[in-house]
């Protein structure tokens, strides 16, 4: 840091600097105040995070008890429903944990350029990531929704007949199958398509036409 | 993740306060973004500060928290949706109590605010260093790009302030 300020040595310059540097914004600018406002909002921050996080992974555990006691006692021999929950459960979860435990926070510290890239790479991630939620998170949810109407499909209720039990179990996977496909395309437009337009919004911001206006 | 101590945090806010009101302001036309984007800077200057190990200067990795702060900003989905709100009038700077040349002095710092903001986020993050008074080696270390990516940079982004904000003639 050796360099000399920049001084193109034009009056104009000088002024352009002084203009700046003299201006000072209207908000109150007490630094003790900003410190302790600031130290609540990060504690505050942190609090929320540390608890969401919990009763996510809480609930995930929860439901992973209840199918694997379902699975030992095991109300239903022919196909194993808990267990074929427990397990989209398991692989759900496992999945995200393994997508992001070396997950490192950008670093602000960095100088503009590696940021910069940093995060237009940490866009693609997340659109990967959210591009593939149909086959990490929505298909092992569908098989387990589906062995359960399967499940349902072998006991008839007396008072239908064959063939009204049948376009019953029929309908019913239809509508599951496209509840599930309207969801993974909500996603694929909404969720990924955002952020790929948020990408293409940093890009334009980076990488700007070299020819001048 | 271990925050900075209350005074150390204060002692560096105390010296670049101004500044980064600047920066903020340069990024973001609307009152209510602007102090989003101040306090977002705040916390993120909180957060790095106890990982300052002196290898680079203190400005230099203040303006680095800064601007890269800002760009996560700029690029953020709900600062889009915010955008759509008009300029805030009421957001002017303070000047000096002598109320004429309050005026003029208001209306040159949003003359050169307004052209800062004109120019392309790259262009402009230099600009702003230039404008805070940084060196070449530290607009270097800040923003990443060459010396001379710097110079050519700051060469064409200075005639194109200088051409909005002395319409009259430029440098």
């Amino acid at each position: 840091m050796n360099s000399p300020p920049l001084d193109f040595d034009t009056s104009q310059d000088k002024e352009l600097q002084q203009v700046w540097q003299e201006f000072a914004c209207s908000q109150p600018s007490d630094p003790a105040e900003i410190a302790r406002t600031i130290a609540h909002t990060v504690r505050q921050f942190d609090r929320k995070i540390f608890w969401r996080n919990f009763r996510e992974y809480a609930a995930g555990g929860v439901v992973a008890i209840v199918f694997a006691g379902s699975a030992a006692f095991g109300y239903e021999r022919i196909v194993p429903v808990p267990l074929i929950g427990l397990a989209a459960i398991s692989f759900v979860m496992g999945y995200l944990w393994w997508k992001h435990h070396d997950l490192q926070p950008l670093d602000p510290t960095a100088d503009a350029r590696v940021y910069k890239a940093a995060l237009l790479a940490r866009y693609d991630r997340q659109i990967r990531l959210l591009r593939g939620v149909r086959y990490w998170y929505f298909l092992p949810l569908y098989v387990w929704i589906l062995a359960a109407t399967v499940v349902n499909a072998l006991h008839r209720p007396p008072h239908l007949s064959p063939l009204a039990h049948a376009i019953m179990v029929a309908v019913s996977l239809v509508a599951v199958t496209a509840v599930f496909i309207w969801l993974a395309r909500l996603n694929h437009r909404y969720a990924s398509g955002r952020l790929a337009e948020a990408k293409k919004r940093a890009e334009s911001l980076f990488f700007e036409p070299t020819t001048e206006k | 993740m271990t925050d900075a101590t209350p005074a150390q945090f204060e002692q560096v806010l105390q010296r670049y306060i101004s500044a980064l009101r600047r920066l903020a302001w340069s990024y973001t036309q609307n009152a209510s973004e602007r102090d989003d984007l101040f306090q977002e800077i705040t916390i993120a200057l909180w957060r790095a500060l106890p990982r300052f190990r002196h290898d680079s200067s203190e400005r230099t990795y203040v303006y680095r928290v800064a601007h890269n702060t800002a760009i996560n900003f700029v690029t953020s989905e709900r600062r889009r949706e915010a955008r759509e709100y008009p300029a805030d009038l009421a957001d002017e700077p303070a000047g000096p109590d002598d109320p004429e040349r309050n005026a003029i002095q208001n209306q040159r710092s949003l003359r050169l605010r307004d052209a800062v903001q004109e120019l392309p986020v790259n262009d402009r993050q230099i600009v702003l260093l230039y404008l805070e008074g940084l060196s070449v080696a530290e607009i270097e270390s800040v923003t990443g790009f060459s010396a001379g990516n710097v110079a050519t940079r700051l060469t064409r982004a200075r005639h194109r302030l200088a051409a909005q904000f002395y319409p009259e003639g430029t440098l």
